[in-house]
């Protein structure tokens, strides 16, 4: 079966020029990530900000175009698809539900909208439509005729939801769906999507900064660093037992609510290195508790490791 | 909970109606003007063009009770015209070339605004090049060189001010879509497979309209400003219409004797002025969406 | 052993006038803590959290009212405290950091000037000490090359070097008290974890009391010695951290606890637990308990005076006498 999604060497590269006459220097948001999402199944792509999770989640939208490499879904290359084809095959959820949902239109237009865009259906089937949608994400009838600043954020996003999802598409690319939420609302829509993920049959793209979410929901997960891909493997592995010292870091740093642990994490050597200047090598030695020599020159592949996991670090595991 | 919200939301809004004093005294001002306006022949005592030869310059009751005549409330004017009627079909004038004004100066741009700060890059470029190349020419001079030369008619002040005003479009519009574009839902209404024309239309713009009510009243009171002023020197509407900027260019001769000729014109063109601006502002405060 | 505390809150609410009536945002919050200790106060966004640790500092927005039973700060009154008077206390022995560090300094001001200010305002010497001063706590909080970063601007510095700067800043006149509101929300994991070690090594070393806000119960475990669990404007509980965690007894602490992650730890492929329902109004007040519409343990008597019961310092606000587990 194909995957549902296949990301082949994908690289973006933004132009940026600080000043009026200084030379236009190349960004590399993303560096050659290659992944594959299997059908059913949630891909969890964490990484702190800045490190490219953003811009490979738009490039899936096809609202960014890769630079180098081929984005498939479903087996079809995202350039070559015209914008409604694309559109039924994969749908985004966003962070923040004020945002994401324009507050001149009401619930029921908000929802309905793909719908008008594809000119499916008559209005009666539209509004049955609707009216269903809203009821599988949790809202009442009631909440049909309402505005997004009369809903808690909670609501809104499960508006959001409703109108990703009433397309029925195969794929959902979910960018920090729960970050801008209060934790009890956090664990609801992380509920929500569990459940539609087993009812419809769907397949997440899920990127999170938050690794205990992300471990919650995800089948399988990427670590993103500086635009490169440094550890992909079961989300039961790299989240308990990581290979990848900057996995391991960023692991021990979330606080846990459990007392007596101590503080988070060591810290790590240094800060984050300028996009505009990443450092030879290995982009994470100059930060790394067990970088040498090899590590300042040579970058490391991402290699198979023994529990599944396929890991870039000349020292892992 | 939306159900209960709808309630008090109704209510805040009719409250921020009713709790703006300007708004509703800019509106019944305004809306009596058009309504006398758009009735001119029913509200208007006289026809505007029928001169009275024998009953010429007679002032209204309240500057000269003895030479007062009571047919006529205003007075009349040089030519022996019912003051009344012409100020009432002079705002006929004033509004048309004012709403049509800011009409062809608003779309001309807020499509390049928007344009602007949806596209950025190379159009943002180009527009930003026409804004400051309408910026560095003087109004009233270009005005004046261009109905000199095609001369002067309602509808060359039209296009040559609306020509001209467009630039206060263009740069807001241009700052509110830039903000506007970054948002989510505008990214979300790509990923449903909405086309360009349909997120401007259905995303952008409705979200546009607070400042667009601003803009478009300011400008439609400066074109009202720039017609009365053309119309004194000139260059605007030409007699016999009835416009209030002509009134007061024809008044000027009788300033010395009959100061009340260019006073009530003059107070025409501020009331009205002044409620457009009033109306814009309330309009804004009463529509923008609550919360973020 | 709450008339030596260093700051002492009993009854203090917050008030603020809204267009259907006044918005009960702090309803009858007792706190009090001492020197040295950290006392975590979380919940979840619109509890009061905030508005306590402003209205702590006199800070709250023109139209709230702020109205205590006592509000001492050592042992000062500070409801009859004038204006000039809060200003002598606000950054010099009281001193406070937010959540925003893009947006809680001054762009238009060069680090070293920003540093410098509430030395020199508090008068605690001349232009030369004051240098030194933001040089040494520039270099305590881990920025490098401090000496030349005076003269930079906050833009030229990352999100987690603003933070920093912000904590520094802080520190400038040695405080006593320490208000952070949310201070490592914006920032991500790594560099939160940077923050809240900096923190509580500073803390112990300047001997402060940290009065730390936040939503994260994940912080509140591994900084606090104490925390006060707040809901819809009231603190439900409160106790020594290993208490509250080990033991909670309202039911919101339960339900809080039960929706976070742990990884490794919680179960896959099963629902989390989660709070059903959403926050009360909290406009023209509440009588009872107000997270009982979405308790499920809740019973007629809930909509009465709840009772506050203790069991030594460990504090909770419920009819219950034991929450079943």
């Amino acid at each position: 079966m194909t995957p549902i999604l296949e990301i082949r060497g994908v690289t973006k590269r933004y132009s940026v020029r600080r000043g009026m006459f200084e030379p236009k220097r190349s960004l590399m948001a993303v560096a050659g990530v290659s992944a594959t999402l299997p059908r059913g199944e949630v891909l969890g792509l964490v990484g702190e900000s800045g490190c490219g999770k953003s811009t490979l989640a738009k490039m899936v939208l096809g609202l960014e175009t890769p630079t180098e490499g081929e984005i498939l879904v479903d087996g079809r290359p995202v350039a070559s698809l015209g914008r409604l084809e694309r559109a039924r095959l994969v749908q985004p959820v966003f962070q923040d539900p004020y945002s994401s949902l324009n507050p001149r239109r009401t619930v029921a237009a908000i929802v309905g909208q793909p719908l008008d865009v594809h000119g499916e259906g008559t209005a009666p089937e539209r509004r049955t439509r609707v009216a269903e949608m809203l009821a599988l994400v949790g809202l009442a009838e009631r909440h049909a005729a309402a505005y997004p600043n009369q809903l808690s954020g909670g609501q809104r996003q499960r508006v959001a939801i409703a109108r990703a999802l009433i397309l029925r598409p195969s794929l959902v690319v979910c960018d920090e769906p729960t970050s801008a939420l209060d934790v009890s609302v956090q664990a609801q829509i992380l509920n929500l999507l569990a459940e539609l993920q087993a009812k419809l049959g769907l397949s997440y793209l899920f990127i999170s900064h938050n690794l205990a979410v992300v471990y919650l929901i995800a089948t399988r997960v990427a670590v993103m660093y500086l635009g490169r891909l440094v550890e992909v493997g079961q989300a039961e592995t790299v989240l308990t037992a990581p290979d990848h010292p900057y996995t391991q870091a960023l692991l021990s740093a979330v606080p846990t609510p459990k007392p007596g642990r101590g503080l988070p994490g060591a810290p790590l050597k240094g800060s984050f290195p300028n996009p505009l200047d990443p450092p030879p090598g290995c982009p994470f030695h100059p930060r790394c508790p067990v970088a040498q020599d090899v590590c300042a020159t040579t970058p490391p592949a991402l290699e198979s490791k023994q529990a599944g996991s396929t890991v870039a670090c000349h020292f892992a595991g | 909970m939306a159900a209960t919200a709808a309630g008090p939301k109704v209510g805040k809004r009719r409250g921020r109606v009713l709790g703006n004093p300007g708004l509703i005294v800019s509106a019944v001002v305004l809306g009596a003007i058009v309504i006398m306006a758009v009735f001119a022949p029913l509200f208007a005592p006289y026809d505007p063009y029928a001169q009275i030869l024998d009953d010429r310059l007679i002032p209204p009751a309240f500057i000269d009770a003895e030479l007062a005549d009571p047919r006529y409330l205003l007075g009349t004017d040089n030519l022996g015209r019912d003051y009344l009627s012409r100020l009432i079909y002079g705002a006929r004038i004033s509004l048309l070339i004012g709403f049509l004004t800011m009409l062809v100066s608003g779309v001309i741009g807020t499509a390049m605004g928007v344009a602007a700060g949806y596209f950025g890059g190379r159009v943002d470029t180009v527009v930003s090049f026409l804004v400051t190349t309408r910026l560095s020419l003087p109004v009233v001079m270009v005005a004046l060189a261009v109905v000199a030369i095609a001369g002067g008619s309602l509808q060359v002040v039209v296009l040559v001010l609306g020509l001209l005003l467009w630039d206060r479009f263009a740069v807001v519009m241009r700052s509110a879509t830039m903000q506007l574009r970054s948002l989510d839902y505008v990214a979300a209404a790509r990923a449903i497979g909405a086309s360009t024309p349909r997120v401007l239309l259905s995303e952008i713009l409705p979200n546009l309209v607070s400042p667009l009510v601003v803009v478009a009243s300011y400008e439609m009171a400066q074109a009202i400003l720039l017609e009365a002023a053309l119309s004194f020197l000139g260059l605007g509407v030409q007699p016999p219409l009835p416009s209030w900027g002509l009134m007061v260019a024809e008044a000027k001769e009788f300033m010395l004797f009959e100061p009340w000729m260019i006073l009530l014109p003059g107070l025409a063109i501020c009331i009205l002025v002044l409620a457009i601006n009033l109306l814009g502002d309330g309009i804004r405060d009463a529509t923008a969406p609550e919360g973020r | 052993m709450a008339g030596d505390a260093l700051l002492d809150i009993r009854h203090l609410a917050v008030r603020i006038p809204v267009a259907d009536g006044p918005l009960h945002a702090v309803r009858d919050v007792s706190l009090n803590i001492h020197r040295g200790e950290t006392l975590c106060v979380v919940g979840e966004s619109g509890c009061g959290k905030s508005l306590t640790s402003l209205a702590t500092m006199g800070l709250l927005p023109p139209t709230a009212v702020r109205t205590a039973e006592r509000l001492a700060f050592e042992g000062e009154d500070l409801l009859r405290a004038k204006p000039a008077r809060m200003r002598a206390l606000r950054g010099d022995r009281m001193a406070m950091i937010f959540q925003e560090p893009m947006t809680s300094l001054n762009p238009a001001w060069t680090i070293g000037e920003q540093l410098m200010e509430p030395f020199l305002y508090h008068g605690k010497g001349n232009r030369r000490a004051a240098e030194a001063r933001a040089v040494e706590l520039l270099e305590r909080v881990g920025i490098a090359a401090a000496g030349s970063r005076l003269a930079q601007y906050p833009h030229e510095l990352s999100g987690g070097l603003r933070q920093r700067v912000m904590i520094a800043m802080a520190l400038m006149c040695g405080p006593d008290l320490l208000l952070a509101d949310e201070p490592t929300t914006a920032l991500d994991v790594t560099i939160q974890a940077e923050i809240l070690r900096l923190l509580a090594d500073l803390q112990r070393e300047f001997g402060m009391a940290l009065l730390l806000v936040t939503h994260d119960l994940g912080i509140v475990a591994s900084v606090a010695d104490r925390v006060a669990v707040m809901y819809a404007g009231e603190v439900v509980e409160e106790g020594t951290t290993e208490a509250v965690f080990a033991a909670p007894r309202h039911p919101y602490t339960r339900g809080l606890l039960s929706c976070i992650p742990i990884p490794g730890e919680t179960p896959r492929g099963q629902p989390l637990g989660t709070i059903p329902g959403t926050v009360p109004s909290l406009v023209g007040g509440i009588e009872g308990c107000a997270f009982r519409d979405r308790c499920a343990f809740a019973r007629e008597d809930c909509a009465r005076t709840v009772p506050v019961k203790d069991d030594g310092p460990h504090r909770w606000r419920c009819v219950l006498e034991d929450v079943p587990a």
